[in-house]
């Protein structure tokens, strides 16, 4: 059956469109590394950066005057800290669902945008790592996580979860660096002979490592992504669900929920993939990278946003009804705090923004329109952020024990070293999309030929 | 590719009469199963039958519409497969029927002393006769009108050739997907959690859902791999079967991450209310069982389908299928059996009842290989499937 | 000294043309063909018969090694080197070790995969691969697709193979040479080495200068030093100059009994052993002794002799006669009061278990003395 008897919706629409080449794509990466950045480029850096500074200059002085200044005190002992770093490895976590799982199910789509997901995961986890650092009680003593030989003999508690986030957090960083690395080699040796400046030659050169692109070495290539592939697929799973477990494994109410590690897992997908939208909202038009990155990546992207959505309107339903159907007074009076306690807004918030703002993501035509993605990706960011709020601060500061129940609120330094982040997490990203190949050039070459293949028997039909 | 170049579709019989004797048997077996070892080992049995035959049945549903909502069309030459597998869901409905017998017997929400405990008294406007059998109701009529949307559908587009028919049952399968996540969950909840109902587990319907769509992808393997053998799947390749063996890889893993994390949990925070549910299953007589279900529904799919090669290799993937399926049923085993008190409830009985549906849901697959064409000759993408090769 | 030949080399414009010329190049007799393309091309491997990549085999291998490591490693501290009782879990808590055994086998095969392929199958980096000082190097890894008939131990037709190439259509034909220097000489060894010593030598000069110039900065001197007591640190609240006190004096632990004799012989007269001789008790003494007692009278109760110098501490044999002979309730006396140098541990061992301590000595005294028929 050719493609023109078929009914409108079964049509697929090429990867690619316009007037592509293989050189074209090269010389358009090319471009982007060499060229002067707009103005509007240097505005966006300053701010971010400076933010960024104000971050840091928040947490020089947490770590001078002592953790007293941001809002954690008894009983909410957990606080922004921990909401930023479970969010931050959330965002993390797209890149590699992106770049790894729809890799494995061979979704080409993905291709197109492997590299700027992957970087979003790097660049996530360099905020996310600061957290757990500044986190513990006494930031001077960091290296007693790690178990290594000491003359007192101790060790460490291979039990306690915080263990399992050290190792669960250092080897996705470690990983995703590498996998991103990797992509990097073959598109290095690319720039290695075209780009215009000795210097930037001599670099790539480097980078490179003498990466020719004979077969025999893609033959290697080829099998060490698929690897990295699967084994990163099984990480991407157990690192969320290890943060998770951070606090599954206690007994507070509304923490002790066996959906947690899945339901992590999801939710941090969930809220990368919104990110991913975002970035790719302004970056596709502002590089014009729109003959690569189509209206489709961007509306199945989309679908993945609804499908998560549903997802986690899926988990939520669960923990309410559980809740209920545990009859136990502590977890349902827990689950009834976030949304109809002092601080319903943020259940009520986080269910609105996660669950019923994206289904307008069941319309085809939305799934299209910058503005509706955009609002539900910044949407589904905040309401990410919300859920976290929800889970530390909620049940914390409702426990079993209605005498050491206490209120939460932030000071002006949670607040700084939270936007901090976020600008931090921006100025990489700027440097990144400066700087390094936004595509994958050799992955999406592929694609080109293909398209190109088509159009031509097109033309003849 | 045209359906000229397919083979023609041989007839099957009614049934080999050894699988009629089987059943036979096996029936007879628990005849006497009620007679002799009493009625709770009776009905406690003919649950893990029921459970078994409800997630076979809606894993290979959960198959044909994962391959619609993805769009994908390596999979279209086999979705036949999947979809005759599913020629199980109308059966679910006379083995629930008979089921619902087993609920003032087995089900701790039904006994005399319920009204008193505690916690089981808060639940009662969940866990009662009428709502109970209403939620089962909507249950199964939603499985079997899904089964009529996309299997159905799907078979009568062999006639039709009507692409518009496939428009139809891409449109149908998210909404089937929420259906699904919502009846299975709670088929879990009511079937095998509230058996215990004082236990809790918010994954629960999720770890149901794993072991269903494992033990549907091994059933899919298996009958994939049958037919090729017998030559009625022109066109499908050790190229498919790397596929089909990377889903069963895959959710092999999703299982052992699902009950793992379950496990895990309940068992670090050491809560009295949840963790006996363990204890019983864990300790004494269960604990072999525990240790062959951890070793056997993960490690050994995973170590045998680790390799490329073992993909795509039909010997290998025909083994781990069979040995998959036999977890499953180990699996539902660990589930429900331990509800008749201390000590390994393994004998005769559970032979007759394994005879009973084993034989059983093998003559309704094998009269069910006589529906439609042997690959969905309607499906525009026919084609482009039956040319997938790997990259 | 004449260049080598390392091969000719053609461009392709597409992967299609490569692939269809692969096996009439190789019919004409041309063995040791490369391909180079901007992309990999599926189906290249079997046309050009390379051996599937064992990369999978090493990363399985390395990656059951880390497994198994990792659940060894956490066995090993957890049950045998430094047992610790948290959340009432017992020491052979697998369940809590199995996420640190997912993650080290992933980082390690990850590892293995990234450094593995790189350098140990692609054997990178090699800046001296001749290619990279070709022509085509700039198209292939761009948009072309080359085929290179490479010389077979320095013997290559290069007229034969030039044309070849150019009867299945290669465009801008091109002989690569070997470059001169492809290997570092003597010299380049010697500037390396150099080099490296150089730097480590200034790395570690100026980080002995930067600790002895600038000994600790105290970046978190407020949150490091507050106010309050360190157990075993000095502090000056107290007049003592401790900032752990002793309970005072007459303190006594819950469920303690009082002594009232004030010299240990009356208390030898005065007190009894309530407690029977069996192996829970002398389990029990044996812990309480071996965690409070051994560490000056040894596990065998002989003493260390080197603690006299030392200290100036001479804790008692208590395998000599005299301990020997006397009374349980002189021994439990001094073990609560204390004697000559030794404090008194009545704060710190509950009066059952220094009547345990008390059996336990008895039974290490006669360990040691053991008259003949014990060894029946």
């Amino acid at each position: 059956m050719t493609e023109a008897t078929l009914p409108a919706a079964l049509r697929v629409e090429p990867l690619v469109q316009g007037d592509v080449t293989l050189a074209g794509l090269d010389d358009h990466i090319r471009g982007w590394t060499e060229r002067k950045p707009p103005r509007a480029w240097y505005v966006a850096i300053t701010i971010t950066s400076l933010t960024a500074l104000m971050g840091f200059a928040a947490i020089g002085y947490m770590l001078y005057e002592g953790i007293g200044i941001i809002g954690n005190s008894v009983p909410v002992v957990w606080g922004f800290l921990i909401i930023n770093f479970v969010f931050w490895v959330g965002i993390g976590h797209a890149g590699t669902l992106i770049s790894v799982i729809l890799y494995l199910f061979r979704q080409r789509w993905r291709n197109a945008i492997s590299r700027i997901a992957e970087a979003t995961t790097v660049f996530a986890f360099v905020c996310a790592m600061m957290f757990p650092a500044i986190h513990v009680g006494r930031p001077w003593f960091p290296y007693w996580l790690v178990p290594y030989p000491n003359q007192r003999g101790m060790w460490v508690d291979f039990r306690s979860p915080l263990i399992w986030d050290v190792f669960a957090v250092l080897t996705y960083f470690t990983v995703s660096l590498l996998f991103w690395y990797l992509g990097l080699v073959p598109d290095f040796a690319t720039l290695r002979a075209t780009a215009k400046s000795r210097t930037r030659r001599a670099v790539y050169r480097l980078l490179s490592w003498g990466w020719v692109g004979n077969a025999r070495q893609w033959v290697h290539y080829e099998k060490g992504y698929l690897l990295l592939a699967g084994m990163t697929t099984v990480l991407a799973l157990s690192v969320h669900s290890i943060v998770s477990m951070d606090f599954a494994v206690s007994q507070l109410p509304g923490w002790h929920m066996t959906i947690f590690p899945p339901y992590f897992v999801v939710g941090a997908a969930f809220s990368g993939f919104a990110g991913v939208v975002l970035v790719f909202a302004f970056v596709r038009t502002v590089m014009q990278l729109e003959n690569y990155v189509t209206m489709r990546h961007m509306d199945l992207l989309n679908r993945m946003v609804l499908f998560l959505a549903c997802v986690m309107t899926y988990a939520y339903l669960m923990e309410g009804f559980t809740a209920w159907y545990s009859a136990d007074p502590f977890v349902k009076y827990i689950f009834a705090n976030y949304v109809f306690g002092d601080q319903w807004w943020a259940g009520t918030l986080t269910i609105f923004l996660n669950c019923v703002l994206p289904q307008l993501l069941w319309f085809p035509k939305f799934r299209r329109s910058v503005p509706v993605m955009v609002t539900v990706s910044a949407g589904v960011t905040v309401g990410m952020w919300m859920e976290r709020y929800t889970i530390v601060i909620l049940s914390l500061h409702r426990g079993y024990l209605p005498s050491s129940w206490g209120m939460y609120l932030p000071t002006r330094y949670d607040f700084m070293i939270l936007f901090g982040s976020i600008g931090l997490f921006l100025t990489l990203l700027l440097l990144f999309l400066r700087k390094l190949p936004v595509i994958a050039a050799w992955e999406v070459k592929p694609d080109i030929v293909f398209y190109q293949k088509q159009s031509a028997e097109a033309g003849h039909a | 590719m045209t359906t000229a170049t397919l083979p023609e579709t041989p007839a099957a019989g009614r049934g080999s009469p050894a699988l009629w004797a089987l059943t036979a048997l096996g029936a007879a077996g628990m005849a006497a199963t009620y007679a002799v070892a009493g009625p709770e080992r009776f009905w406690a049995d003919w649950l893990i039958g029921f459970v078994i035959l409800v997630c076979v049945a809606l894993g290979a549903l959960f198959i044909v519409a994962l391959q619609h909502i993805t769009g994908a069309t390596w999979s279209v030459p086999l979705r036949r497969v999947p979809e005759r597998l599913a020629a199980l869901t109308p059966w679910i409905v006379p083995v629930a029927l008979v089921a619902l017998l087993s609920l003032p017997v087995l089900f701790s929400w039904t006994q005399p002393g319920a009204a008193a405990d505690p916690v089981l008294a808060l639940k009662t406007s969940w866990l009662n006769y009428p709502f109970f059998i209403a939620r089962l109701a909507v249950c199964v009529a939603v499985w079997v009108w899904s089964y009529r949307v996309l299997v159905t559908g799907s078979v009568r587009q062999d006639r039709t050739r009507d692409p518009r028919a496939t428009v139809t049952m891409r449109r149908y399968s998210p909404v089937f997907m929420i259906l699904l996540a919502l009846t299975l969950t709670a088929f879990a909840f009511d079937w095998v959690s509230s058996l215990q109902a004082s236990w809790y587990s918010d994954i629960f319907g999720v770890y149901l859902f794993a072991g269903a769509v494992t033990s549907s992808i091994a059933a899919t393997a298996l009958l994939t791999i049958y037919l090729m053998r017998r030559g009625r799947l022109a066109g499908v390749t050790g190229d498919h079967l790397y596929n089909l063996g990377g889903l069963l890889f895959g959710f092999t893993i999703f299982w052992g991450y699902i009950a793992f994390s379950q496990y895990l949990l309940q068992w670090y925070a050491d809560m009295p209310g949840e963790v006996f549910w363990f204890r019983e299953r864990t300790t004494g007589a269960m604990a072999g069982v525990f240790a062959l279900l951890g070793i056997g529904h993960f490690a050994v799919p995973f170590l045998g389908l680790i390799t490329r090669n073992s993909k795509k290799s039909w010997k290998r993937l025909c083994w781990v299928s069979v040995w998959v399926l036999f977890m499953e049923i180990v699996d539902v085993f660990w589930l429900v059996s331990p509800i008749q008190g201390h000590g390994l409830h393994l004998g005769w009985p559970e032979a007759a009842f394994a005879a009973f549906f084993l034989a059983g849901g093998l003559l309704v697959v094998t009269r069910a290989l006589r529906m439609g064409e042997d690959t969905p000759v309607g499906d525009p993408f026919l084609a482009d499937g039956l040319h997938f090769h790997l990259r | 000294m004449p260049e080598s030949v390392f091969g000719v080399v053609g461009l392709f414009d597409s992967a299609d043309a490569l692939m269809a010329a692969i096996p009439e190049v190789r019919a004409r007799g041309f063995r040791n063909l490369h391909a180079y393309t901007p992309y990999p091309v599926h189906g290249m491997d079997e046309a050009l018969d390379l051996p599937k990549s064992k990369l999978g085999v090493l990363v399985f291998l390395i990656g059951s090694i880390a497994c198994v490591a990792a659940f060894t490693f956490e066995w090993w501290t957890s049950t045998r080197a430094y047992p610790l009782m948290t959340g009432g879990k017992p020491y052979n808590g697998w369940p809590g070790w199995v996420l640190v055994m997912v993650e080290s086998t992933i980082l390690f095969s990850t590892l293995t995969t990234g450094i593995g392929m790189l350098f140990a199958f692609n054997k990178l980096p090699y800046f001296g691969n001749p290619m990279l000082g070709s022509e085509a190097i700039a198209s292939v890894t761009r948009d072309r697709f080359a085929l290179m008939a490479a010389s077979d131990r320095g013997a290559l037709d290069v007229a034969g193979a030039t044309e070849a190439l150019r009867a299945v259509g290669a465009a801008a034909l091109e002989v690569v040479y070997e470059p001169d220097h492809a290997r570092p000489g003597v010299g380049w060894w010697v500037r390396t080495a150099t080099t490296i010593v150089a730097a480590s030598a200034v790395a570690g000069f100026g980080t002995w200068w930067a600790i002895r110039a600038y000994p600790t900065i105290k970046p978190m001197v407020n949150m490091e030093v507050q106010p309050r007591l360190d157990a075993q640190r000095p502090d000056a609240f107290f007049a003592n100059g401790r900032g752990m006190q002793r309970p005072p004096d007459g303190t006594v632990p819950r469920a303690s009994v009082p002594i009232l004799d004030t010299v240990p012989d009356d208390a030898g007269k005065s007190l009894m052993n309530p407690l029977p001789v069996t192996a829970a008790v002398l389990a029990r003494g044996r812990a309480q002794f071996n965690l409070h007692c051994a560490v000056c009278h040894d596990r065998l109760g002989t003493g260390h002799p080197w603690l006299d110098s030392t200290y100036q501490a001479f804790p008692v044999d208590l395998q000599t006669g005299p301990i020997r002979a006397a009374a349980d309730g002189y021994l439990y006396w001094v073990i609560s009061q204390g004697i000559r140098t030794m404090p008194g541990y009545a704060a710190d061992i509950s009066p059952d278990d220094r009547w345990a301590v008390v059996r336990y000595i008895r039974a290490l005294q006669r360990s040691q003395d053991a008259p003949a028929r014990d060894l029946k």
